[in-house]
């Protein structure tokens, strides 16, 4: 009986997602272009990763987003829900950082496409306005454009963030604030002593949660820069489409997208084995 | 006083960085208000010379067919989600009270689905529809948004009946129940919250999909929404007063959905953090 | 709860009904990836119902939003028994691997039988091994589209030489008006200067550079990159994040930039964008060298049958109408392009592209565009490299080494 409650969702995301996966890694091993019968090329797919200079930059693009998501959105988040509560007019705020997050990757990408524009973007007219003799190329010097899509994605991520610490913080009980004030805590020390450690929980999951979506993500460079121009902001997961979907070479994507895979998993291993511990203890 | 005062500088950075988040909204509006012209002549917060909005949307509604494929979108959306709430909510009753043997690995496979990057299945799924017939179809459509969201889903409703104390489950078996009876009468009416969640975010999810959409469908009457958006931005920018008028469009369908889900959205993230 | 319960499965049983009768597409389908800008969504719409009405045959049409996931798409459904039925495509190098693998419909019967109302030369840009594959709707050539105003106020005549060419750069510069646009947003742009600089430097060089008989190093190729280099340096263009199709209308209107090289379909962009028809005309750029001759790239680009599509015959038959004078009469007339046959009526062309067309019969030598003319594999990469030019023109040798072992790495495999 319980097979048969499991095995709707079971069957579905087995032959949908994992079967899939496992073609995708016998896949990794050919030459393909999509159309002529597949070569058998060995490990040669993953050995060109090593030397494809394309390759390093991307790894170093993710790298920087994994970072500074977890400098903007992330921490950003923690600040922003630190500071809002309990401030006059705090629902008006969230309901403003929470607007961005009902919006689809492509609407905000082609949103932040028009800001970020050189010549007729709001971001220039502001400057403009301003009288800020500045006019940056935002989506085509390098290192910038990452930097800018970066910014895009903080837009539209800060708002989880801060939902989730705020939710956090809600659940902080008075007593040991309380008892920390009364030992003359200043608030900077309450809340490193008491509050932040409380948040701990909630910190992990953030932290893994934004990492494991900066490594996988697509969607916003995909719209705003295709990784351009020349690949300077590629990440692992564009690199992949592209040598799958614009240069047909099969094979090469797959494996691409086995290592990126790896690296998530790797991260997201602490994770699981707090989730697998705390399973154990369930019964 | 004094108070207010050591508030000031936390209110200044508030307030600037909610100018911030808020200059693309109201750019974005203010876009779509105008015809090409006056987005051609105008600075970008100058004022349309005539309101254009709904002459947009309509030019926009009737080339692009946006209708058909707001259509499909709600279908997938709605059907999707509905599967997904029956397949997580009973997968994640089995596993936490029915336990089957191995049930950690059967969730970890499951859970999987999450972790890895959409690359991994893209092209496999292709073919595997092609193979099955499923290529370019509503029911194709509906199954890949099912499976991609039962993971997540799954996550939610596992955390939310852990909470739920044995005894009331004791009781139903005493009186008699089996596992269908229980997860029925007992689980399934404690479970609003969790669905209220998984509905939420997989319809928006859902809702907001392209790549999916784009590579396993093709015909007008199959295409999701976001498809249709992303095909006038096609590879040249297009016209942007229409581009904003159909972003803004089909973004109400969320906007809405989370306004009125939106107590629920947080009791979401408690259900899947703190489990 | 049990009612919610109830009501959900009625919710997936009239889903999955509606689900269970998805599309069987009774007419036929043509996909492409030209919904953007140039828009041509209504047009492939009209000419679908001109189609039907015409020979009681029409086709549906499938936009893709991204030129990389059309591609893709159209690769991996054409060998399947879901290819369409037509699909927009680009010719020679772009069509080769295609064929090669059999994917592609033959129309050389089609060609025969219009046999005398297409050029030779277009005949042969679609045959392959003596077989002709695909058909053309229209053909475009690239040129420089100006601001006749603002050409009109400084009193600047449309260049003839090179010099002439500079002087006009310069007469705009130092009324601080960008004088050319110059982009690398959307990564193909970036090769419309370089096949610019390479052909007026030597058309014969820009052949043997496509086709793998020259190399990037040659010292020619590097003397039109420092022509290329010294007008950037001097700032003739405008800042390459200026996009071709956003922004370029915009700047044009403005006056703010004076000249836009590009195609000649570009007109309908301009015009899309607010700018009124006669204010733009159109040029061919003058030769760097003076013996390089008079030269035109074209752009020819085909719609195409699938070998495997699902209604070959009625596939056929649109094919057979579209190559007409009439059907080719009736989309070139939506696009204001010119049409691919020699019979079509072409009154509908306005003033600035007929006086193109007549510069171009008087003795232009035309060549493929780079898009097309070189190995896909080649030119997809070669796209990006020319982009890390335009953006640090002083990276230009390793650019040019980096060219030179792309090309190398094709041609060692594709000769074998």
């Amino acid at each position: 009986m319980s097979y048969v409650f499991i095995l709707p969702a079971f069957a579905l995301v087995v032959a949908l997602l994992v079967l899939p996966m496992m073609q995708n890694v016998y896949y990794s091993f050919f030459k393909w272009d999509g159309i002529s019968p597949p070569l058998f090329n060995g490990l040669k797919n993953y050995l060109a990763m090593f030397t494809d200079p394309v390759i390093a930059g991307s790894m170093l693009n993710t790298v920087i987003w994994v970072v500074f998501t977890l400098v903007f959105p992330a921490l950003g988040g923690l600040v922003v829900a630190v500071f809002v509560t309990g401030l006059r007019g705090e629902n008006f705020f969230k309901s403003v950082f929470f607007i961005p997050l009902t919006i689809s990757f492509v609407a905000t990408g082609i949103i932040w496409t028009y800001m970020l524009g050189r010549e007729l973007g709001v971001l220039n007219g502001v400057l403009a306005l301003l009288g800020i003799p500045l006019k940056p190329s935002y989506l085509t010097s390098v290192p910038l454009n990452t930097f800018s899509m970066i910014f895009a994605w903080t837009w539209q991520q800060l708002g989880t963030n801060m939902v989730m610490f705020l939710m956090g913080l809600g659940t902080i009980p008075r007593d040991p604030i309380e008892a920390c004030i009364i030992d003359g805590a200043n608030k900077w020390q309450t809340f490193v002593h008491v509050k932040f450690p409380m948040l701990a929980p909630i910190t992990t999951v953030v932290i893994t949660m934004a990492m494991v979506n900066s490594f996988k993500v697509f969607d916003i460079i995909y719209v705003m820069t295709r990784g351009g121009p020349y690949s300077s902001s590629e990440t692992l997961a564009i690199s992949m489409f592209r040598e799958t979907f614009t240069l047909f070479h099969m094979g090469y994507g797959a494996a691409i997208s086995v290592v990126l895979s790896l690296i998530v998993i790797l991260i997201s291993a602490a994770y699981i084995r707090r989730m697998t511990k705390r399973d154990m203890l369930y019964y | 006083m004094t108070r207010w005062l050591r508030k000031a500088p936390v209110y200044a950075v508030l307030v600037l960085l909610t100018l911030m988040w808020l200059l693309p909204v109201v750019s974005s509006f203010l876009v779509s208000f105008k015809s090409s012209e006056d987005f051609v002549s105008q600075t970008f917060y100058q004022l349309p010379t005539q309101i254009y909005f709904f002459k947009n949307l309509v030019t926009v509604i009737a080339q692009y067919r946006l209708l058909d494929n707001l259509g499909n979108s709600l279908m997938y959306s709605a059907a999707g989600t509905v599967v997904v709430i029956i397949a997580a909510s009973m997968a994640g009753f089995s596993i936490v009270r029915l336990r089957p043997k191995f049930n950690f690995a059967l969730f970890l496979i499951i859970y999987s689905g999450t972790l890895f990057p959409f690359q991994m299945y893209l092209i496999p799924v292709y073919r595997l529809f092609n193979t099955l017939n499923l290529y370019d179809t509503r029911t194709g459509m509906v199954l890949i948004y099912s499976a991609i969201c039962i993971p997540f889903s799954l996550f939610v409703y596992r955390g939310f009946y852990t909470t739920i104390p044995r005894e009331i489950e004791e009781a139903a078996k005493l009186d008699g129940c089996g596992p269908a009876r229980t997860f029925i009468s007992v689980f399934l009416p404690q479970s609003l919250a969790p669905t209220a969640v998984v509905a939420l975010f997989q319809a928006t999810w859902i809702w907001n999909d392209l790549l999916f959409g784009m590579v396993l469908s093709r015909a007008q009457s199959v295409r999701p929404i976001m498809v249709a958006v992303a095909t006038m931005t096609g590879y040249g920018g297009g016209n942007i007063p229409w581009i904003m008028t159909a972003v803004i469009f089909t973004s109400i369908p969320t906007i809405l959905l989370f306004v009125v889900l939106r107590k629920f959205f947080i009791q979401g993230m408690v259900l899947s953090i703190t489990s | 709860m049990r009612k919610m319960m109830g009501l959900m499965l009625c919710v997936v049983a009239g889903a999955l009904l509606l689900a269970g009768c998805a599309a069987k597409p009774t007419n036929l389908v043509l996909m492409h990836d030209k919904g953007g800008n140039p828009n041509y969504v209504p047009f492939f719409e009209d000419l679908g119902k001109q189609a039907k009405a015409a020979i009681g045959v029409g086709f549906t049409q499938s936009p893709y939003p991204t030129t990389d996931v059309f591609q893709a798409a159209v690769r991996a459904a054409l060998p399947t028994s879901k290819a369409p039925d037509l699909f927009t495509w680009w010719s020679t190098y772009r069509m080769k691997d295609l064929i090669d693998n059999g994917l592609v419909a033959d129309l050389t019967d089609l060609w025969n039988k219009h046999k005398a109302e297409y050029p030779q030369g277009l005949r042969d840009a679609f045959t392959f091994n003596g077989k002709v594959y695909g058909m053309a709707d229209v053909v475009e050539y690239w040129g420089v589209w100006y601001n006749k105003d603002v050409f009109a106020k400084y009193n600047l005549k449309v260049p003839t030489t090179w010099d002439e060419f500079l002087k006009v750069c310069d007469t705009l510069k130092k009324n601080k008006i960008t004088p050319m646009l110059e982009s690398v947003q959307q990564r193909w742009p970036t090769f419309i200067l370089f096949e610019e600089m390479v052909a007026r430097q030597d058309p014969k060089l820009y052949v043997d550079l496509c086709e793998g008989r020259a190399k990037y190093s040659d010292p020619r190729v590097k003397k039109a990159f420092s022509v290329w280099a010294d007008m950037i340096a001097k700032g003739y263009f405008t800042d390459p994040s200026t996009d071709l199709f956003a922004d370029g209308p915009r700047l044009f209107n403005a006056g703010k930039v004076a000249m836009i090289p590009c195609g000649s379909w570009y007109l309908s962009v301009l015009t899309g964008g607010g700018v009124a028809i006669d204010k733009a005309d159109i040029f061919v750029m003058p030769p760097v060298n003076a013996s390089a001759g008079k030269v035109v790239i074209m752009e020819a680009s085909p719609i195409v049958v699938s070998a495997k599509a699902p209604n070959l015959a009625a596939a056929k038959k649109v094919v057979d109408w579209w190559m007409g004078p009439e059907g080719n009469a009736a989309f070139a007339k939506m696009l204001n392009q010119y049409p691919a046959n020699a019979k079509s009526d072409s009154s509908f062309l306005p003033a600035s592209k007929v006086n193109f067309a007549k510069t171009i019969n008087d003795g232009y030598q035309v060549l493929n565009r780079y898009w097309e003319a070189t190995p896909t594999a080649i030119c997809e990469k070669a796209v990006d490299k020319f982009a890390e030019f335009i953006l640090k023109p002083s990276s230009v040798d390793t650019v040019l080494a980096d060219l030179d072992k792309i090309a190398d790495d094709y041609w060692a495999t594709a000769k074998k």
